[in-house]
């Protein structure tokens, strides 16, 4: 499998690259948990992926690059998660996002012994649109649905939820937009498709399209489980200061540790080519390519017993 | 009791829940790419035998609950309390009161066996097998021959359950009823 992702990248002369696990700054993604590491003066953390120290290598290189490389997110312990796993992640200088959905789907094609499911050869992999499939349901638009009627949503889906708590903030939203879509609207579409539009309060580091208002980011879906996530990168420094702003004020509201704003990063951004970038999950590659339920299955060291 | 956390939750664990006794019947760890983590749990209630499903935080524990499952021979009942006694040979009895055998004990002859769960040593649940053979005592008389119309009738069994059956079933016959659904599969096949 690695074999073959690296033959496919050679031949589009995409550049193999290596950056560090341990990391002087965190992501500030209100909902993703560092490792953290110290040595004897300084605090580090184990990267949850490659994202902030490939860009700082792409302004420098200006050029398509991967790297394929562990990655950590503490907490995130599962049958389809584990906290440490195996990354692969790539970006593509003057790619549109299409274009890249076109590649990660020119890169499946690449892999030896596919399953039935994907076939010898596809082409086509359904494309969904996270604000029509919303709006299809229930009948509102994801960035404007007040939040008062996302929590009644959520309360009607018929679990009891109590993972979650009313906040006035954009993560609320975000996370009440996701169990709407994990509970009400992902079941009924087809188990293999990209998901694109995404709200304004899930952009992470992807673009906005003021046409529509949506996040440029897409997300693979397979089965029920997300494969891989790519962006129309964000590039301007300002935008990312707000990001990190609504992330710390995330954090601040449900007690989470603040993490400072990693200044290097968004100043290597705005040295970025214009670009489109992916990142793809092999551990979970492996087990849907394997018609596998779990990561266990496929797994040498499953965790948490090495 | 140990506390469990959800990353601990596995089918069959019991657990306290707003002070009642609960099973762990399924446990998935959920998380959106960027969005909040959490558990979504299928839990049995063990007093009332509801299922129902519920979202935890991941990382929220729930203290354990000293809950044992046990095969037992339903005895007689005094009027007020239920008798049972253990099958392992240690002829050990307990006795159940009528919110523990509430559905339960409706198919439950003398001398058959059931599943009673205790809960600190205290009954809180009979549960009868799947399946059992009970006979009639009382029903409209039978329709010789009418084994097609599929029409039905009350029945009233030996242990004071009433279920539905076929016209053509009599008095004094044994059946074989499904005590999940309550519903009449066939006449009993030693019968």
């Amino acid at each position: 499998m690695l074999a073959a992702i690296r033959q496919f990248f050679e031949a589009r002369s995409v550049t193999e690259v290596s950056t560090p696990s341990l990391s002087r700054s965190g992501t500030f993604d209100a909902q993703l948990a560092s490792f953290e590491v110290s040595d004897q003066t300084d605090k580090l953390f184990l990267q949850t992926s490659p994202e902030y120290a490939l860009k700082r290598a792409l302004a420098v290189y200006g050029e398509a690059i991967f790297e394929i490389t562990p990655a950590f997110r503490r907490g995130d312990q599962g049958s389809q998660h584990n906290p440490e796993f195996t990354m692969l992640e790539w970006y593509r200088p003057s790619f549109s996002l299409s274009d890249l959905m076109a590649e990660v789907v020119g890169l499946l094609n690449a892999l030896p012994e596919p399953p039935d499911i994907w076939g010898a050869r596809r082409a086509d992999v359904p494309v969904y649109s996270f604000r029509a499939v919303f709006e299809a349901r229930f009948g509102a638009n994801p960035n404007e649905a007040a939040l008062s009627s996302l929590w009644q949503w959520v309360q009607e889906t018929g679990a009891e939820v109590t993972h979650l708590e009313p906040h006035d903030d954009d993560q609320f939203r975000s996370d009440c937009l996701d169990f709407l879509f994990l509970e009400v609207i992902q079941p009924n579409l087809a188990d293999l498709f990209f998901l694109t539009e995404f709200p304004r309060c899930q952009a992470a580091l992807a673009e906005i399209d003021p046409g529509t208002d949506t996040a440029q980011r897409f997300e693979l879906y397979w089965q029920g489980t997300e494969l891989a996530n790519g962006y129309l990168e964000l590039r301007d420094p300002a935008a990312i200061l707000s990001r990190h702003a609504l992330m710390a004020t995330a954090r601040a509201n449900r007690g989470l540790p603040s993490i400072a704003f990693d200044t290097a990063f968004a100043e290597a951004s705005a040295l970025m080519p214009a670009c489109a970038g992916v990142a793809l999950g092999i551990d979970r590659l492996v087990m849907v390519w394997c018609q596998a339920k779990t990561l266990a299955e496929v797994q040498l060291f499953p965790w948490p017993n090495h | 009791m140990a506390n469990y956390s959800t990353n601990e939750f596995k089918s069959g664990l019991k657990v306290l829940l707003e002070g009642d006794p609960c099973s762990i019947v399924e446990n998935e760890f959920v998380k959106p790419g960027k969005g909040q983590a959490f558990n979504r749990v299928r839990l049995k209630n063990l007093k009332t035998g509801r299922v129902w499903e519920r979202t935890f935080k991941s990382g929220e524990s729930l203290e354990g609950a000293d809950v044992m499952e046990y095969e037992m021979e339903y005895m007689y009942s005094d009027g007020e309390y239920w008798h049972f006694m253990k099958t392992d040979d240690s002829y050990e009895q307990i006795a159940a009161d009528k919110e523990a055998v509430s559905e339960g004990i409706q198919w439950l002859k003398d001398n058959s066996r059931c599943t009673v769960t205790l809960w600190n040593d205290v009954p809180i649940l009979v549960v009868a097998p799947n399946f059992v053979d009970l006979d009639i005592v009382e029903t409209d008389p039978g329709l010789k021959g009418d084994t097609a119309t599929g029409g039905s009738k009350p029945a009233t069994l030996s242990t004071g359950a009433v279920v539905k059956v076929p016209l053509f079933i009599n008095i004094g016959e044994s059946i074989r009823v499904d005590t999940r659904t309550g519903e009449y599969q066939g006449r009993s096949k030693s019968a």
